[in-house]
């Protein structure tokens, strides 16, 4: 909201000059943010009315002239170069001066200007066209005549053009709660409350009301919806501009003067608060009467707006009809119809108070802003309307002296409002905010806010006013707000206090930033993506749309669904990099969702790792794994052969590693080549990927791993090599060796060899196999002994060993 | 012969001396005390002499034969040293040329500022507790006292999912980690002193300085004389260790349905003593919101409000993310291009 300094102040006996910054702070510190301050003043800063006391011809140029110019005492006579054409001796002149910043022509960014030379001639800045120097176009590119004002030469020109302005534009969402302070008096409370002044509230003079003549028949249907409901009827009204002096203010706030009956609702609702809206009573009368209902809209009826838009309503959408005939968007904006123009000279005024909620709901129907809208659906006060009619009539009467109130003021007002008492103990002040106020002040701010006080001693007994019993002030708290931000926060001395009991982080996190440094060290990058994706991803890996959780309204297609692996968007991160890196090694924790029958969806903490690299992806992938499991100190893993894979892995490359009994754990694999090739990395090798249960792992201890006795006993070791089918398990070989000799306490795999000396479909396995005693040297006779042992349980599966 | 003894003597040690690398020496030494050296060719002739003389002269060939030994180890060690100085002084390294690196990886940037602000916190006091990012309705919003169409809902845009009950409403992606306060009071009652840092979600578009996903942190403090003091202190005290050097709070006004008074904070710039890039040049960083827990708030969560109160504070982690970094894109951290991510 942009509203003028000056129009606040002028509620306020306030009398300090403060600068830009100053005033900002001041709402900043104590009430509403201000996005910014505009100063008039500063966009006139060395600028001067000069008076030309001689104007010759330039010699070098034929269309410039050169200008004497008193600029008065201070700055002196001065030499300027100018090009206008209508210059003349005596005449008074806008002079923007070295250090001023004008626009060239009217046009572009502003420019500095320097003391400078012209074809050879010294310029002691220049004098302006309105254009130049923003102020409008009505004259044109020709040089602005000030004459008329009849100013000393020197006078600044901010002074001359009465440019002692602030303008404060106002962060809105600081103002949700606020609806008293939307508007200039309601900024001028806090503003003398802040300052230690006096606040001046304005007080409109009831006109005489006739007892009988012209009202409007009023029928209210939507009674929810309506909570209070003012009409009057004026005639003798002329429509014309507006004084000069409530066009300024108006545009001050941003808007378009109209005329003088539009002009004074806006004026009147930036002065108090109270949106109003003026019907021309022609357009609303039938046989010069006027019959106004309120009701729900009917579907599909349609209603003009002002500014020529359309609208279908909605069944929610509250409506004033005249006759029939939908005429105004309640709360939001009028029709065009039945709206003031030029010709009007009689008029229906409403002043009134709605739902707040429903007004917002049914803005929302038609995606419509306004001003009445953004006071409207913060609650008003249905105290203000009777006083917004008569500071009304006031203003109207500067334009239309003879104005005539044609007959009794309409009030449909079913629930009055009731004044309340908040009960608010002193201490209760002090053990909020960790010191004292005197009382005398925690009086004073709430006295100047308008709070009604009883002082009980121990406790205050207060009643806010109707303005603030819009929802904002109910409880004590509220009140301690009102009194602390006055008092200011900087008050506040800072406190800690000391804690006996030591602060922790949850298991789960904590085994969470191990792995994730872990896995840095390990050489890998950690992502993190969006929790998003949309069905023809879900589609890419295989998984059943109707198990995802939707989202029922989405920023953009590809994200219009919640995750159940981290793969796909880890595809993407992995097509990304390899523009610049051959190898990608990448993490991510996420969390993942799936439908369940419940409410509440299943959410489960996933530790995604993807490598992608030339080669041998799936082992090296598989290291990482077994290393976690290691520096976790996870026991009672399993790694096994994945029955079920996932439908996004490799159907016969993949495993499982299961935890404590059945619990999946895992499961790592080679991604499905069509998985691989949705995501344009076709050109790849075969990329691995493995997900870890990770929020399995929450109850796992931590603690320090016990020592195992280091065997310093002499090792034997043998090499072992056999032929096995295809389809034999490296996993089924180790177990079977393992079980063949107690004395077996390493069994290395060396290689895997295919060729053309093999038989076809076999394939043969070489280990390094380690035997070692904790009590005793073995001698070649226990070797003898295990290697027989072994062949012979190889032979068993059907392996034949090499030089057996 | 003994004086052809003494003469062997003298060439030897000449040609000892005068050796000047190994192989030279081993000649030398196979010269005189070979096989078929001087010294064996000598003795060779003994046969002719009487006993005694076969004694002296074979005594006087084994000290010579030790003597000449002696300088010949002796020569080994001048010889080895002057080619280790030899090598020292030719050989050569080019240490600028480039380094052979171990690969190293990398954790993300908002995890390390996430891990740094749970170490802060639990220094001071605090359980770190976390909670679902799939919400409900009421613990997002109207436990939180914001009511169905409250105007504040308008601050929270906010992804819904198509599922809705009486109990919870609908179900939706949670729009700050406010919630989280919710469940961990209805479970463990007061006092409570907690954080929350989490993921959370609004719907708006995607710029430099917005992003529809992002992290939060939230501090709760609630015991029976908690007050503003207390806040500014910790707030103090937090931002003080996250940036390494004193900070100074200031706060304004602001307007949380949950928190009343509610207040705004920001610190001094950790950066700068009078004006910075970082700051605009107004010394002062906005950080985020805070305030006093609403007492409806804690009657939501069962907690009587009449015998305890305290505060809540918090804000993004990505903006103390992009504050200690000056990453002046805010998307940069969920793009994952691994030439931002290992820059951290």
């Amino acid at each position: 909201m942009l509203i003028s300094y000056n129009w606040i102040k002028s509620f306020t006996d306030y009398k300090d000059k403060l600068t830009d910054f100053e005033i900002r702070n001041k709402f900043s510190w104590h009430s509403c943010e201000i996005d910014e301050v505009i100063s008039e003043e500063k966009a006139f800063e060395n600028m001067a009315v000069g008076q030309i006391l001689k104007v010759s011809k330039h010699q070098d140029a034929d269309s410039l002239q050169i200008c004497e110019v008193d600029l008065g005492k201070e700055i002196g006579t001065h030499q300027i170069v100018c090009g206008g054409s209508n210059l003349s001796e005596n005449m008074l002149v806008a002079v923007a001066m070295p250090g001023a910043k004008v626009k060239w022509h009217g046009e572009g960014e502003l420019i500095e200007l320097k003391k400078t030379k012209i074809r050879g001639e010294e310029s002691f800045g220049m004098i302006c066209a309105s254009e130049e120097i923003s102020m409008g176009q009505s004259q044109g590119k020709e040089i602005m005549d000030l004459s008329h004002l009849k100013l000393k030469p020197g006078t600044p020109l901010s002074q001359a053009f009465q440019k002692n302005d602030f303008i404060l534009d106002i962060d809105n969402k600081t103002l949700t709660n606020r609806p008293d302070l939307w508007c200039a008096e309601g900024l001028a409370r806090e503003l003398a409350t802040i300052s230690r002044s006096q606040f001046n509230k304005l007080n409109p003079k009831a006109p005489k009301l006739p007892s009988k003549g012209q009202e409007v028949n009023l029928k209210v249907e939507s009674k929810d919806f309506v909570k209070r409901f003012q009409t009057l009827i004026i005639e003798n009204i002329e429509v014309k501009e507006s004084p000069i002096e409530i066009q300024n203010l108006l545009i001050k706030s941003g808007l378009t003067p109209k005329n003088n009956i539009v002009d004074a609702t806006n004026y009147v609702m930036y002065e108090i608060g109270q949106p109003m809206h003026a019907y021309d009573f022609e357009n609303v009368q039938i046989d010069s009467q006027v019959n106004f209902t309120i009701n729900t809209a009917k579907k599909g009826e349609k209603l003009t707006l002002l500014g020529d838009q359309e609208i279908e309503l909605k069944e929610n959408d509250n409506v004033l009809y005249v006759n029939n005939q939908a005429q105004m968007l309640l709360g939001i904006k009028g029709g065009l119809k039945s709206g003031v123009n030029e010709n009007t000279n009689k008029i229906v005024l409403e002043s009134a108070v709605f739902d707040g909620i429903a007004t917002r709901k049914s803005s929302q129907n038609h995606h419509l802003r306004t001003d009445s809208l953004a006071r409207y659906e913060k609650h008003l006060d249905p105290e203000n309307t009777t006083r917004a009619i008569y500071r009304f009539i006031e203003i109207v009467k500067l334009t239309c002296p003879e104005l005539k109130i044609s007959g009794p003021m309409t009030d449909f007002y079913p629930n009055k409002f009731e004044e309340k008492e908040i009960k608010i103990e002193l201490n209760k002040i002090h053990s909020y905010l960790g010191f004292e106020i005197e009382k005398d002040e925690i009086l004073r701010i709430l006295e100047t806010l308008e709070f009604k006080i009883k002082d009980k001693k121990e406790y205050l007994l207060i009643t806010p006013p109707s303005f603030r019993s819009t929802g904002d002030i109910e409880i004590y708290q509220d009140l301690i707000e009102e009194i602390a931000r006055h008092y200011g926060y900087h008050n506040l001395k800072s406190k800690l206090k000391k804690h006996s009991k030591a602060g922790q982080n949850l298991n789960q996190r904590i085994l969470e930033h191990k792995t994730r440094n872990f896995l840095a060290n390990l050489g890998l990058n950690e992502v993190i993506n969006y929790n998003f994706l949309n069905e023809d991803d879900i589609k890419a890996t295989f998984l059943d749309v109707n198990t995802h959780l939707k989202l029922l309204n989405n920023l953009n297609n590809d994200h219009t669904h919640l995750r159940q692996t981290l793969l796909n968007n880890m595809l993407k991160n992995c097509e990304l990099n390899h523009k610049n890196f051959s190898d990608v090694n990448i993490f991510e924790f996420g969390r993942t969702h799936a439908k369940t029958t419940e409410y509440f969806p299943t959410e489960e903490m996933k530790l995604g790792i993807l490598v992608s690299t030339k080669e041998n992806n799936f082992f090296k992938l598989k290291g990482i794994i077994e290393n976690i499991i290691q520096e976790l100190n996870i026991k009672g893993t399993r790694f096994e052969i994945n029955q079920t894979p996932s439908p996004y892995f490799h159907p016969n490359k993949s495993a499982c590693i299961k935890y404590q009994g059945k619990n999946l754990l895992a499961e790592i694999g080679i991604i499905h080549p069509s998985t691989q090739k949705y995501y344009n990395l076709d050109k790849q090798s075969e990329i691995a990927y493995a997900e870890i249960n990770f929020g399995m792992l929450h109850n796992l201890n931590l603690e320090i791993k016990k020592y195992t006795q280091i065997n310093n006993l002499p090792k034997l070791e043998f090499d072992l090599s056999i032929d096995v089918k295809d389809e034999v398990f490296n996993q089924e070989i180790i177990s079977i060796l393992k079980k063949s000799s107690k004395l077996i306490t390493q069994i290395n795999f060396v290689e895997l060899y295919k060729g053309d000396n093999l038989e076809e479909g076999t394939k043969s396995m070489t280990y390094k196999i380690s035997l070692q005693s904790d009590s005793r040297t073995l001698d070649s006779k226990d070797l003898e002994e295990v290697q027989k042992s072994c062949y012979k349980n190889l032979e068993k599966i059907g392996g034949k060993v090499r030089g057996s | 012969m003994e004086n052809q003894l003494n003469q062997i003597q003298i060439d030897a040690e000449k040609e000892i001396k005068e050796s000047n690398n190994l192989d030279q020496l081993l000649e030398v030494e196979k010269k005189f005390l070979g096989k078929k050296g001087s010294l064996k060719s000598i003795l060779s002739q003994l046969k002719d002499l009487s006993i005694e003389e076969k004694k002296a002269i074979g005594k006087l060939s084994n000290q010579i034969k030790e003597v000449l030994l002696n300088l010949i180890q002796t020569q080994k060690t001048v010889i080895q040293e002057a080619e280790i100085q030899n090598q020292l002084q030719n050989e050569f390294l080019d240490v600028t040329l480039p380094s052979i690196k171990p690969t190293k990886g990398s954790t993300h940037l908002l995890k390390q500022v996430q891990q740094k602000l749970e170490e802060i916190f639990i220094n001071l006091g605090f359980q770190v507790v976390d909670g679902p990012e799939v919400e409900s309705e009421k613990y997002n919003f109207e436990d939180l006292n914001i009511p169905q169409s409250h105007p504040a809902r308008d601050m929270y845009d906010t992804f819904f999912i198509d599922q809705e009950t009486e109990e919870y409403n609908r179900l939706l992606l949670r729009t700050h980690t406010s919630p989280v306060q919710i469940r961990h009071m209805l479970k463990n009652g007061a006092p409570v002193k907690v954080l929350v840092p989490g993921r959370v979600f609004r719907y708006e578009e995607s710029d430099a300085t917005h992003e529809h996903t992002f992290m939060q942190y939230e501090g709760l403090y609630i015991d029976k004389d908690i007050n503003l003091s207390h806040l500014k202190g910790y707030i103090e005290e937090i931002f003080g260790q996250f940036f390494g050097s004193k900070v100074d709070v200031r706060f304004r006004p602001g307007y949380f349905p949950f928190t009343e008074p509610s207040l705004e904070f920001e610190i001094s710039c950790p950066f700068c003593k009078s004006g910075c890039k970082v700051c605009k040049q107004t010394k002062y960083i906005e950080l985020g919101g805070c305030g006093m827990v609403h007492p409806n708030v804690l009657k939501a969560a069962g907690i009587d409000s009449e015998t305890y109160q305290g505060f809540a504070f918090g804000g993004g982690l990505d903006r103390l993310a992009m504050l200690i970094t000056q990453t002046n894109d805010l998307r940069l951290f969920r793009q994952n291009d691994i030439r931002f991510l290992k820059q951290f």
